[in-house]
């Protein structure tokens, strides 16, 4: 059978009622939709990167900006953020491995990895609003920038970042830090979101009835791109 | 009309034993760049190893190693045909052209910004001498 089905691949590939690719249409078309989605990123990375090195003079260093870690009074450079990679590559790891439990059918290992990759999810998203918090609260002394206020430039202390003012830095520095972490954390939402779904309908038996687990395999290859994308933010933006 | 779908699942059949080692060692594999990253970042910090360039380049290949690793193993993008996998990393390799291409000129921009007014001063007072 599968003999046949090759030899009827190689006669007429492209001509329909064949799979080209040899993987089916929904998994296709979420590779497609992770590679245009690779383009949104990749644009906002890229204009990172060239207002990075054309404000090099002036672009903060992040390792002096994002130097909190819960519970310890002190300041600890890339200790949180190598928490958060951390957390990422291991829910990326626990939704590999539910993933295979899927392809060996296996209810009880899905749900039970699911449930620890959503765990990872949460915990990621709760670091980043931690991150959040205490960019756009600051330093304590905060910092004297030239401001227009009332119709004429003034030096005005502020404190912390947001999209009008940055304490750290050049301004295009939070700007891009907002919209980057953001545009990513929502990802990172909705991927939660699915895997909520997912686990819904594993514990319903659907999958079961459906007799494969190929909607784990989707949303597990959305997953891991999210995770991709995060090691493209944490390279550009903590170490570079 | 799509002739291709996984194996079906069989009401009743025994569940296999994991095969999860593949996956543990491409984890260690990510762990161990992740945290030689991180400390080298500190590192170099402190003690100026190499100069800061070289570690931005360094940083970037750790960073595309990471990706492969994802990409390859996790995203089953290595087990899948020859032309869709072709389909997927050509486009995203033209990509990382793209980002060196402005990080260089995101660099010359700024020698513009810094140098420029001078020389451009310099072009408008300019009188050729015949």
């Amino acid at each position: 059978m599968a003999q046949a089905a090759t030899l009827e691949t190689k006669k007429n590939l492209w001509g329909g009622g064949v799979a080209p690719f040899n993987v089916s249409y929904g998994k296709l078309m979420m590779w497609i939709f992770l590679l245009s989605d690779t383009f949104t990123f990749s644009s906002l990375l890229i204009s990172y990167g060239f207002m990075r090195f054309k404000y090099d003079d002036a672009w903060p260093l992040a390792d002096n900006v994002f130097v909190h870690f819960p519970f310890y009074p002190g300041h600890i450079k890339l200790a949180f953020v190598s928490l958060m990679t951390f957390t990422l590559i291991m829910s990326s790891v626990t939704m590999v491995l539910a993933v295979e439990a899927g392809h060996r059918f296996d209810k009880k290992g899905v749900i039970k990895w699911l449930l620890w990759t959503i765990f990872g999810g949460l915990f990621f998203l709760a670091s980043q609003t931690y991150e959040w918090y205490h960019f756009i609260t600051g330093t304590e002394h905060g910092k004297a920038i030239p401001m227009f206020v009332d119709g004429q430039w003034k030096e005005v202390v502020v404190r912390g970042a947001n999209l009008r003012y940055n304490e750290y830095g050049h301004q295009l520095f939070a700007n891009f830090f907002f919209f980057i972490t953001g545009f990513h954390g929502s990802h990172v939402f909705s991927g939660v979101v699915l895997n909520v779904i997912g686990l819904i309908m594993t514990i319903r038996g659907y999958f079961e009835r459906q007799g494969h687990y190929e909607f784990i395999e989707k949303i597990g290859l959305y997953w891991h791109f999210v995770d991709l994308v995060w090691v493209f933010v944490f390279t550009f933006f903590y170490l570079i | 009309m799509d002739n291709y779908h996984p194996p079906l699942y069989v009401p009743g059949t025994p569940i296999e034993a994991p095969k999860t080692k593949w996956i543990w060692r491409v984890f260690w594999i990510m762990l161990i760049v992740t945290i030689f990253e991180i400390s080298f970042a500190f590192a170099n910090g402190e003690y100026h190893f190499i100069p800061w360039t070289a570690q931005k380049v360094l940083f970037i290949m750790l960073t595309l190693v990471k990706a492969y690793y994802i990409i390859f193993y996790f995203m089953h993008l290595g087990h899948e045909q020859f032309n869709f996998r072709l389909t997927i990393s050509l486009t995203s390799i033209l990509l990382i052209y793209f980002i060196v291409l402005l990080m260089i000129e995101g660099d010359y921009s700024m020698d513009y910004r810094l140098l420029i007014p001078e020389f451009i001063k310099e072009m408008h007072t300019y009188r050729p001498e015949h």
